[in-house]
């Protein structure tokens, strides 16, 4: 395991986590680093105002920037409530059973994509299986205080930090903040040496911003 | 059904909405047959970091002669927003990152408060309908940023006013306070809230950070 972390902040009701998301997993292979996720409560469960203006110009830009980056976009079935709270403390259990990566891209895709209703339990089950999850931990994981505690703390630590949105990158003592300063992040990583080489080349690409 | 709509149909209308450039497409055209170039309002404030970011928007401008409108602001944000100071602070740090990637530095390093800068505003308004409009916008704004830190000397925007304009500076009077509260107002009411926000032929962008995005809009569009 790296020396070297990336705190990954990432919340389940903001489209630009979901579009982190592919890229900033893939950042532990292209680099020598130790990618930590931290899951957090989205600004509307944090008592940030949300006006009308700010989430159309949210919904049409990521749309836009989806577009851009080749993901796919809305399909969405809005998880605020309990539906966060569901993808959050499953989150840690997928961590903990070493699937971390693939349900938080799934759930976010799903979520935003693939109109997945993850505060239901027959489609929440169905993505959770998908992704090699065993329904019975992830139902016991959706009351586990615990795990709740633990986002309470991300929620708190993003705080702290002087931040607000996500996602959040945090290097080295310094946040980044927005899907779309990756590339700032990974200037950072390669100027402290730590580029393994070109793992996924693609990735690279649109990191560099050359996909538009 | 209320919890539907908002959180399933609303959202994937609007998407699907966002998605349709046909009629974008068959507007600008229109416009075109009648002779009339891209329109571009930009929304900004000089005390706001990500204005100097912001300038490639008037390449853009002219490489596409497009007819761009300058709205200066002074109030701006989210009312009751928490994260206020937060974000205003962060804003430096971001603006900095993205000025090095076409290697440039900002020069200021510390905030500047919505009054510092007032007079930069009601200056440029009065300029309104003038060619050099844009020209002491983009001076005043590489001046604050890019070569200057610590306190506003007032005196050495009204020369470069006075080289640009051909004339000294109005007083500020009580018609261009509330033109520039206007058009704040205006901002609103065409649905966005912070600077620097572009409105390209009736679509938003934040312009620190989308240039490449305005760029491709215009193309798609024809222009």
């Amino acid at each position: 395991m790296s020396s070297h972390q990336v705190e990954f902040f990432f919340s389940f009701r903001s489209p630009y986590s979901y579009l982190a998301g592919p890229r900033a997993f893939a950042l532990a292979e292209r680099y020598s680093i130790e990618l930590v996720f931290r899951g957090i409560r989205p600004m509307a469960m944090r008592g940030q105002p949300l006006p009308l203006a700010k989430r159309l110009y949210i919904l049409r830009d990521a749309k836009r920037e989806a577009d851009r980056i080749g993901m796919p976009f809305g399909k969405i079935h809005d998880p605020l409530g309990e539906g966060v709270w569901r993808c959050l403390t499953i989150a840690e259990h997928a961590a903990k059973a070493g699937l971390l990566r693939e349900f938080v891209l799934a759930a976010s895709q799903g979520i935003w994509a693939e109109g997945v209703d993850v505060a239901s339990d027959g489609p929440l089950r169905a993505l959770c299986e998908r992704v090699g999850l065993r329904w019975g931990d992830c139902d016991a994981a959706i009351a586990n205080t615990v795990y709740r505690s633990r986002v309470e703390d991300n929620t708190a630590q993003l705080a702290r930090l002087g931040q607000w949105g996500v996602p959040v990158f945090t290097f080295a003592g310094e946040a980044y903040w927005g899907q779309d300063r990756m590339e700032d992040l990974e200037a950072a990583l390669q100027k402290a040496g730590l580029h393994r080489g070109h793992v996924h080349p693609e990735l690279d690409q649109v990191s560099n911003g050359e996909s538009s | 059904m209320r919890d539907y709509i908002q959180k399933v149909l609303m959202p994937r209308l609007l998407v699907t909405w966002f998605a349709l450039r046909w009629p974008g497409i068959v507007w600008a055209r229109t416009l075109r047959l009648l002779g009339l170039r891209a329109q571009i309002e930009l929304y900004f404030a000089f005390d706001d970091p990500y204005s100097v970011v912001a300038l490639p928007l008037l390449e853009v401008v002219e490489r596409r002669r497009a007819e761009l409108r300058l709205y200066p602001i002074i109030e701006r944000g989210i009312a009751g927003d928490p994260a206020l100071n937060q974000r205003r602070r962060f804003s430096l740090t971001d603006s900095q990152r993205l000025l090095q990637r076409r290697g440039l530095a900002l020069k200021r390093r510390s905030v500047l408060s919505p009054e510092d800068t007032a007079f930069l505003a009601y200056w440029t308004e009065s300029l309104r309908g003038q060619a050099c409009m844009q020209a002491f916008t983009s001076a005043a704004l590489k001046r604050l940023w890019l070569e200057t830190d610590g306190p506003i000397d007032q005196d050495e925007y009204a020369l470069l006013f006075q080289q640009v304009a051909g004339h000294a500076p109005p007083a500020t009077s009580e018609v261009i306070r509330q033109a520039v509260a206007n058009n704040h107002i205006r901002q609103l009411r065409k649905g966005h809230w912070e600077s620097p926000a572009a409105r390209v032929q009736g679509e938003w962008f934040f312009a620190h950070e989308r240039v490449p995005q305005i760029e491709e809009r215009l193309s798609y569009l024809g222009w």
